[in-house]
């Protein structure tokens, strides 16, 4: 019902919509009379301060010519050079070439030029940054690219660290990623595909992928659902996320985030579909696995046993994050049988005097421990000490001391916590599943817990992410997709891309370890 | 396919079945058991004595309480009533929590108690639904269940797993036998064998765990000391591993110790011509020598026959002993000799098991036959030579 009431709203907004967003969208000519121009500009950059126009003329006849761009946003130096000077010094003959052709091809200096013929698109060009050069009695107008947006360098990435891979990260300009991409896939087969989403925003939005390795029905998806977004601004990958993803709603990620180009080219070479937009440094891609959120670059760049190991400590960390507060309640108040005697002689030795039921003292400190987290997010970094001395001082060592929480489940609380953090995809999820199992354990202990992880096991095995089952490639089974899962086999090993997802005709990623004969010793 | 969704339903709803129980109360609201003790009182009432830890003063490190390291951990409460499930009750009189059974690792009967009979303690265990089938029963040989209860150790401050930890590591010298709540209940059910019992004495200032006491039907009838436990350790095959002392051959005043590694025993029953069995135990005996009193030079090949003999000959009169002992004096067929006829000639058990303890085992012929082979010397050859 809420759904629809919304639906209905939404509906009716469109409908009321300022008109002048329909004519932005409309594909109104430049008009040939350039005070025409002049006055649609004027009308439509109403009280915009920022908006400039200078009207130059050339050497040797007397053409009006507007250059109109947004000030601060591009670069006044190369304006002027290249285009400014260079008009007003050049002698315009008009014999073989109109006098459009005649500026782009013999005094416009920029590589960045481009011809434009609707009102809209020069808009779209003054509001990116680039000069637009409007002749009089042209009907078409000249884009020249002399942006200089701030721009933040490429950096390594705070959210993702990885320790023998490349340090490099996107940033929040669409151009530096692609260009980031493209340095990494040297081959034409890497499609670009822009779009742009949002009417206010204008944002550009590049849907990346392979061509020949990705399924074209997902490609096909992907430019769908990306096309059918309405909205008046994107500022992040979650807007967007939240747009295309399966289901209105979803518990768990199904659509994957990156900062590390690495990582994303080398999802792309699976045979995933990446989509970098404009002002965020971090990419999505899909389709996005259950599986993909155990998995870091750092597997597949050292050596295989420990990647291994690591793997399966992910895979512990994931449901102790999740078990571990709940199955220390069920054991302490429902299921003390199963408790070796003198494990459970320290239990009831810390629980002695303690005033709360194990449940109230879990999720007390369950809720300091997300508290302090959250805190330490969101606070400035100068006061950040204050919280940890706070935190862990004061109330884990003082409520155990103070007989308000038991050391073990100060433990237990504490460790669950460390644990959600091996894993960043899942830990939000983790985070609240794990206050949910803890109230239905309360309630019905081991019972509750079996109960719930059922349900959200049938959850996850009807999700799918783009077409993908999201438990691929455990259910449905796929043995070759396994080797790189809870385990992690040597790349050499990989010979197929993930079946489920790479296009089936171009499946074959290594043909493996060739037996050399350099490796003999001479 | 739809056969199978039916299949994954199933196994689904088991899951469920086998999560246990679901009434939730805290571990904070019971008393926690260590060991629990039974005696007969001389008017016929049953005093049921338990042994309640005090988790702060018992935790593994002491904590940071200050608990002092004299101060006792446990508390031994005891209720006397007519019945034993109202005994348990009605310890609620003088208890502020909930007893919780589970975790007691050892139930103690009295020898008052043993004399009248152990099949009511144990029926109300089995009956019971929060104690462990892997509950020790052990006898207090000469003294009351309260008297061991209230025993400190210097070394454990839970002395319930003290005594069951005690039973289960001196298993391995064979001198005394652990035994479980359906070990128990099995002997006392079983056709043609009768229970033994581990005991459990006073000794100066701490307890021992030696020998075993021996049932007839479920009352206690008598007690083997530590040889005779172990010729019937050795007779019914349960030994793990021993130190069997024989006289050194060169030496006849000292004595050698030959450690047993691996005992097996294999019955036979022979059926002649009369109507009483005939009964054949062959044990073969694998071991090592442990250690060596004075400096006899191991090489020779006689000295080592010479020293299996001697072992095989020491554990026969062991066995024999202990076999005499079951037959002429407690007239009580704790090997289990009648489940053995029982299970080759059903038909003539059914004739003799109203008499058998009392007429025909007596007169059985057990032959003992044991062989022993020496194969190690430890980890040196000669013994270290003293200057």
């Amino acid at each position: 019902m809420l759904v629809n009431l919304f639906k209905k709203n939404s509906n009716q907004k469109d409908k009321k919509r300022p008109c002048y967003i329909d004519s932005l969208l409309s594909e109104e000519k430049i008009p040939k009379e350039i005070e025409k121009v002049k006055k649609i500009l004027y009308e439509r950059f109403d009280c915009c301060s920022d908006f400039a126009v200078r009207e130059v003329e050339c050497s040797n006849n007397n053409i009006k010519i507007l250059i109109c761009y947004i000030d601060g946003y591009v670069d006044k130096n190369i304006l002027s050079e290249s285009v400014v000077e260079a008009i007003q010094k050049s002698e315009i003959k008009t014999n073989t070439l109109s006098i459009v052709d005649f500026l782009a091809k013999r005094v416009i200096s920029s590589n960045d030029l481009v011809y434009v013929e609707t009102i809209q698109q020069s808009m779209d060009g003054i509001l990116s940054g680039d000069a637009v050069i409007f002749i009089d009695g042209a009907d078409q107008a000249l884009k020249v690219g002399v942006g200089a947006p701030a721009k933040r360098s490429v950096e390594e990435p705070a959210s993702e660290v990885s320790v023998r891979g490349p340090r490099e990260g996107f940033t929040e300009s669409l151009k530096t990623n692609c260009i980031l991409l493209r340095k990494k896939i040297k081959t034409s087969q890497l499609k670009m595909e822009m779009l742009k989403v949002g009417e206010q925003t204008g944002t550009d939005i590049a849907i990346c992928y392979i061509q020949g390795i990705a399924q074209e029905e997902i490609i096909d998806e992907v430019r769908q659902r990306v096309n059918a977004i309405k909205i008046d601004g994107v500022f992040a990958a979650g807007y967007i996320e939240q747009f295309i993803q399966d289901g209105k709603l979803s518990l768990f990620p199904v659509v994957g985030n990156s900062e590390k180009p690495d990582k994303v080219a080398a999802k792309l070479l699976e045979g995933r579909v990446g989509i970098v937009i404009d002002g965020t440094p971090t990419v999505m891609t899909v389709p996005y696995l259950f599986i993909e959120s155990l998995q870091t670059t750092d597997d597949y760049y050292g050596e295989p046993y420990f990647s291994t190991f690591t793997r399966l400590l992910r895979v512990m960390a994931l449901f102790t994050s999740i078990y571990m507060p709940s199955i220390y309640v069920a054991l302490s108040i429902f299921h003390q049988r199963v408790v070796p005697q003198k494990l459970m002689i320290t239990m009831a030795a810390a629980r002695e005097g303690i005033p709360f039921s194990a449940f109230v003292e879990a999720m007390v400190m369950i809720i300091i421990f997300e508290v302090l987290r959250e805190a330490g997010i969101r606070m400035p970094k100068a006061i950040g000490q204050a919280v940890s001395i706070v935190g862990a001082i004061v109330l884990g060592d003082a409520a155990v001391s103070a007989g308000i929480a038991s050391a073990p489940l100060i433990i237990v609380v504490a460790f669950a916590g460390i644990c959600s953090f091996i894993n960043p995809p899942m830990m939000k999820i983790g985070s609240l599943l794990r206050i949910v199992f803890l109230i239905v354990t309360n309630l019905l202990g081991i019972l509750g817990l079996t109960s719930l992880t059922t349900i959200i096991g049938i959850y996850l095995c009807n999700k799918k992410s783009f077409g993908v089952p999201y438990l691929t490639p455990f259910s449905p089974l796929n043995l070759e997709d396994l080797k790189d899962t809870i385990i992690s086999v040597p790349v050499w090993a990989m010979f197929r891309r993930p079946k489920s997802i790479a296009n089936p005709k171009n499946i074959i990623r290594t043909t493996g370890r060739s037996p050399s004969k350099k490796e003999e010793k001479p | 396919m739809r056969k199978k969704r039916v299949i994954y339903l199933v196994i689904v709803a088991m899951l469920f079945a086998l999560s246990g129980c679901w009434g939730a109360k805290d571990l904070t609201e019971y008393s926690i058991l260590t060991a629990l003790g039974v005696d007969k009182e001389q008017d016929g009432k049953i005093t049921f004595s338990v042994q309640i830890i005090k988790p702060s003063s018992a935790k593994a490190n002491g904590g940071g309480g200050g608990g002092g390291g004299d101060q006792k951990s446990f508390e031994v409460m005891s209720n006397t009533e007519e019945t034993i499930f109202a005994t348990i009750r009605g310890m609620l009189k003088k208890l502020d929590k909930k007893i919780y059974h589970s975790p007691a690792p050892v139930i103690v009967v009295g020898e008052s108690f043993a004399k009248e009979g152990i099949g009511d303690i144990v029926d109300y265990v089995l009956r019971d639904h929060e104690t462990q089938y892997k509950v020790l029963f052990v006898v207090a040989k000469g003294t009351t269940a309260r008297k061991i209860l209230e025993q400190k150790y210097e070394l454990s401050k839970v002395s319930g797993s003290y005594i069951a930890d005690t039973l289960k590591s001196y298993e391995s010298n064979a001198f005394t036998q652990e035994k479980m709540l359906l070990d128990v209940a099995k002997d006392l059910v079983a056709e043609g064998k009768e229970a033994t019992l581990p005991t459990i004495s006073i000794v100066e200032d701490t307890t021992e765990t030696q020998g075993l006491a021996v049932f007839l039907k479920d009352k206690l009838v008598g007690y083997m000391d530590k040889y005779e436990t172990r010729g019937y350790m050795f007779a019914s095959g349960d030994v793990e591993s021993t130190i069997v002392e024989v006289d050194n051959p060169s030496d006849k005043e000292k004595k050698m110790a030959i450690e047993v590694t691996k005992a097996t025993t294999k019955d036979k029953l022979q059926w002649s011509e009369e109507k009483v069995p005939k009964f054949k135990l062959s044990i073969e005996i694998k071991g090592k020598i442990g250690d060596q009193l004075s400096g006899t030079e191991l090489e020779e090949d006689m000295l080592m026959k010479q020293l299996e003999q001697s072992c095989s000959e020491t554990v026969e009169k062991e066995v024999k002993a202990s076999i005499d002992k079951f037959q002429k004096q407690y007239k009580c067929d704790v090997l289990g000799l009648g489940g053995k006829v029982f299970d080759e000639k059903p038909e003539y058990w059914e004739k003799v098991k109203e008499e058998w303890n009392e007429k025909i085992y007596p007169q059985i012929e057990i032959e003992v036959e044991v062989d022993t082979k020496i194969s190690g010397t430890g980890l040196i050859g000669k013994s270290i030579k003293i200057k």
